[in-house]
């Protein structure tokens, strides 16, 4: 049992394909997804925050999500899992990464979905740069909020 | 010697200044030699190389990990993906 999707996309991510991708099997009574969207934030030097700009060591980066999906289908007992992260530019307001799962019941839905971004945020090769309304550009600073 | 392919990747390519390099070690030489010389030929590295982790072949290792020819090294800074 356990069927996986793994993906980088430049542009918007396919939020319909993604979550019919974990749909259709009537055995699986909860799906969890989660979407995470470049915040609104400002900065009181340069301004209100305007994009995100993702790069990854892509190779990497697919190897470890198509690893982290295998393991969670495996500890939360998932019949499907698709996890999508965006790379380039993701303006506010737009999602760079989305996950989504479907398990038998709703707790091990929520677990693996809480499970696989907190996981995909500490060990996968990708990272992000700040860009604000004045040209301002920065690493985006490593901090672990919740 | 062997010759490995060191990658700098994120932040510390900015550091860096080259996205990659050919880094020549002796034969025998593990991940950790291979993180003291990088730390000598990029002092820009500084000591933010000590919180970096170093990927062999795409996966992360430990520094005892013996090195072979034609290996693909990664520094890899910490992660700010999601």
């Amino acid at each position: 049992m356990g069927d996986v999707r793994v993906e980088l996309v430049r542009g918007p991510i396919p939020v319909a394909q993604v979550r019919e991708f974990v749909s259709g099997d009537p055995s699986m009574g909860g799906t969890v997804t989660f979407e995470g969207s470049t915040r609104a934030e400002s900065d009181p030097q340069h301004g209100p925050l305007v994009r995100l700009d993702y790069e990854a060591y892509e190779s990497m980066a697919r190897r470890q999500l198509e690893r982290l999906a295998h393991e969670a289908v495996d500890r939360f007992s998932a019949g499907k899992i698709a996890v999508v992260h965006r790379l380039g530019s993701v303006p506010v307001g737009e999602a760079s990464v989305m996950i989504a799962v479907a398990c038998g019941h709703r707790a091990k839905a929520f677990e693996a979905c809480r499970w696989l971004i907190d996981t995909l945020k500490k060990d996968v090769p990708i990272w992000k740069k700040d860009v604000f309304e004045d040209g301002f550009v920065k690493w985006a600073e490593v901090r672990n909020v919740d | 010697m062997i010759s490995v392919t060191v990658l700098f990747l994120g932040p510390a390519k900015d550091l860096a200044k080259v996205e990659s390099v050919a880094l020549d070690l002796r034969v025998g030489a593990t991940v950790g030699d291979a993180r003291r010389a990088i730390a000598e030929r990029f002092p820009r590295l500084g000591q933010g190389l000590s919180k970096m982790r170093l990927a062999l072949n795409q996966e992360f290792v430990a520094d005892t990990q013996v090195l072979r020819a034609g290996d693909e090294l990664a520094v890899v800074p910490p992660v700010s993906g999601g």
